[in-house]
């Protein structure tokens, strides 16, 4: 098992009249190699959350192992989460600073005290898995479209190398092809180089299409996890959880008010229930 | 009715000297709009929406043609004071459009610069944050409003200054679900209490609420109407890049594979009652 949390708990300001509770007693566990989705309201939990995964934070109470490498409120060394788990928050594009593309990248592993060659060989490799053509490499990030620049922050991070990639909200402000095709670029990411992902999104559109599996965050708790069918299957109850619930779910729960049997619940994509549609008029027109 | 925002023959390039024609950013735009209409605009990056509504306030000045609002044309600079205060904008990034230290401070900074009177003011801010939701707040920081009510509070500066035209540049695009459900709520209280909204999206959910949609492509409007009519256009749409919303793709989809549906639902509730029909024919 890649990532296992047990009793999580984190408190912010702990022992002051402003002390917030922000993440309670939650266990979960995720397999390396994995996709995996984070959803849940703003003020959730989320992003402590996934705070606590890269070693951010150190927890308030329970524990969090990461491969081999374990945080709990004692933990002195925070190292091998630093090395294992690298996190692209919201807007990487706005830590952007370096007068070239490839500068911005090598500043991580430059702080690794690798040799020059070794950058350069991860500035290399770590653009062709964000998917950024070479010929960037001389250019200031800041002349780039704001696609491109999100994917000059995300090589950066790439190029530490990490077992687990953590991303918050990475498509938010791109136009939808940008959005699609960045996500297609971290899928394969993900496949290729057996890395660990961890989106968190408030898009159910994008967590059904890539995730393997998700959790759903609510008030500082988790409240659901399963494959995202078993997730959707909670259908209009997402919404007390401060969820969009999925349009093709609305549509199908409307739907299943007036037929019987009803369409099978927790309907993954829109395509699914369009085939499913199909096949029950089908049915029907034979049968 | 005379129109309220007018576009005629547009074009613009930043840097016109430098480029080839083709190349603009706008290349002949042509747009009306009525007082009190709501409009959406979508399209792609770089289609020229964000430049269209740069010159809809002169913000940007036509390279070619010419833009008037209220009869009003943006190259004449002693009428652009009054172009800006009739057509307010809203733009992405709630924490770039804030100034002011409390609620009631950034309410205030857009009518100080237009020299309102200090009575008047104070009868103002809580006339237009009671209309965004706001009552109340006039002490908060506006660092501690979540991102949909940063966007209400950037309306309401904007309301202050009573404008005829509020422009909505992917105003809910950096915001959660629930933010974005707040800022809609707004643009449709404000088109209903009168006001001409221009609301620029790449939801097209949310474009679907409005009155009129216009599809930007490669700096030229290419298509417009009421926006079942546009979204009923799904492989056109494609062309450029964009998808119509569920309801759509969802008949479009079931047409292609037989099914004898209409294709005229443009909501839920009539293509469910379609399907309903159809399913249970048997």
């Amino acid at each position: 098992m890649g990532i296992v949390i047990e009793g999580l708990s984190h408190v912010y300001m702990a022992g002051t009249p402003f002390a917030h509770t922000a993440l309670q007693d939650v266990s979960l566990r995720m397999e390396a190699g994995s996709f995996i989705g984070i959803v849940g309201p703003t003020g959730s939990g989320k992003s402590t959350l996934i705070q606590l995964i890269a070693g951010l934070l150190r927890p308030t109470q329970g524990r969090v192992r990461v491969f081999d490498a374990v945080l709990d409120p004692e933990t002195k060394n925070r190292k091998p989460f630093r090395k294992w788990v690298s996190v692209v928050f919201q807007y990487p594009e706005h830590q952007l600073f370096e007068e070239t593309v490839a500068k911005d990248i090598a500043f991580g592993p430059r702080n690794l005290g690798l040799s020059p060659e070794e950058v350069e060989q991860r500035v290399e490799q770590a653009m062709a898995w964000a998917g950024l053509p070479s010929e960037l490499a001389d250019l200031s990030p800041f002349h780039l479209s704001g696609g491109q620049m999100r994917r000059v922050a995300l090589a950066g991070v790439l190029a530490m190398q990490p077992r687990v990639l953590i991303l918050d909200e990475p498509t938010a402000g791109l136009d939808p092809r940008g959005q699609r095709e960045l996500l297609e670029t971290i899928r394969q990411i993900q496949r290729e180089q057996k890395m660990t992902v961890i989106m968190v999104s408030h898009s159910m559109e994008e967590i059904s299409r890539h995730a393997e599996r998700m959790f759903v965050m609510h008030r500082g708790r988790l409240v659901a996890e399963g494959t995202p069918e078993q997730v959707f299957a909670h259908g209009t109850r997402l919404r007390e959880w401060g969820l969009e619930v999925p349009e093709w779910i609305v549509l199908a729960e409307e739907l299943n008010r007036n037929l019987h049997p009803p369409l099978p619940q927790g309907i993954r994509r829109e395509e699914d229930l369009a085939s499913s549609l199909l096949a029950r008029w089908k049915e029907g027109k034979s049968g | 009715m005379a129109p309220i925002v007018e576009v005629h023959e547009v074009f613009y390039h930043y840097f016109p000297e430098k480029t080839p024609r083709s190349q603009w950013a706008l290349q002949g735009v042509n747009l009306r709009i009525d007082p009190g209409e709501y409009v959406a605009v979508m399209g792609p990056n770089g289609s020229g929406k964000s430049t269209l509504a740069k010159l809809l306030n002169g913000l940007l000045l036509p390279t070619e043609g010419c833009v008037r609002v209220m009869g009003k044309d943006t190259r004449n600079a002693e009428d652009l004071w009054e172009i800006r205060r009739q057509v307010g904008m809203v733009f992405q990034n709630p924490d770039n459009q804030i100034v002011g230290a409390t609620v009631r401070d950034d309410v205030a900074f857009g009518m100080e610069n237009l020299g309102v009177p200090r009575a008047e003011m104070l009868r103002r801010i809580p006339e237009v944050l009671s209309q965004m939701g706001l009552a109340g707040r006039e002490e908060d920081s506006p660092h501690h409003l979540s991102g949909g009510q940063k966007q209400r509070l950037a309306i309401a500066g904007i309301l202050a200054m009573k404008p005829a035209v509020i422009l909505f540049d992917e105003s809910t695009s950096m915001l959660d679900p629930a933010g974005r459900d707040d800022v809609m709520q707004a643009i449709q209280d404000l088109h209903r209490q009168g006001t001409t909204v221009v609301h620029i999206t790449h939801s097209a959910r949310e474009a679907s609420l409005a009155d009129r949609l216009v599809v930007m492509a490669e700096g030229r409007v290419q298509m417009q109407g009421a926006p079942g009519e546009v979204f009923r256009q799904g492989e056109r749409l494609r062309d450029w890049d964009l998808e119509p919303p569920l309801i759509y793709r969802l008949q479009e989809q079931l047409q292609k594979q037989g099914m004898p549906l209409t294709g005229t639902a443009s909501d839920t509730k009539e293509l469910v009652n379609e399907l309903w029909g159809l399913l249970s024919k048997g």
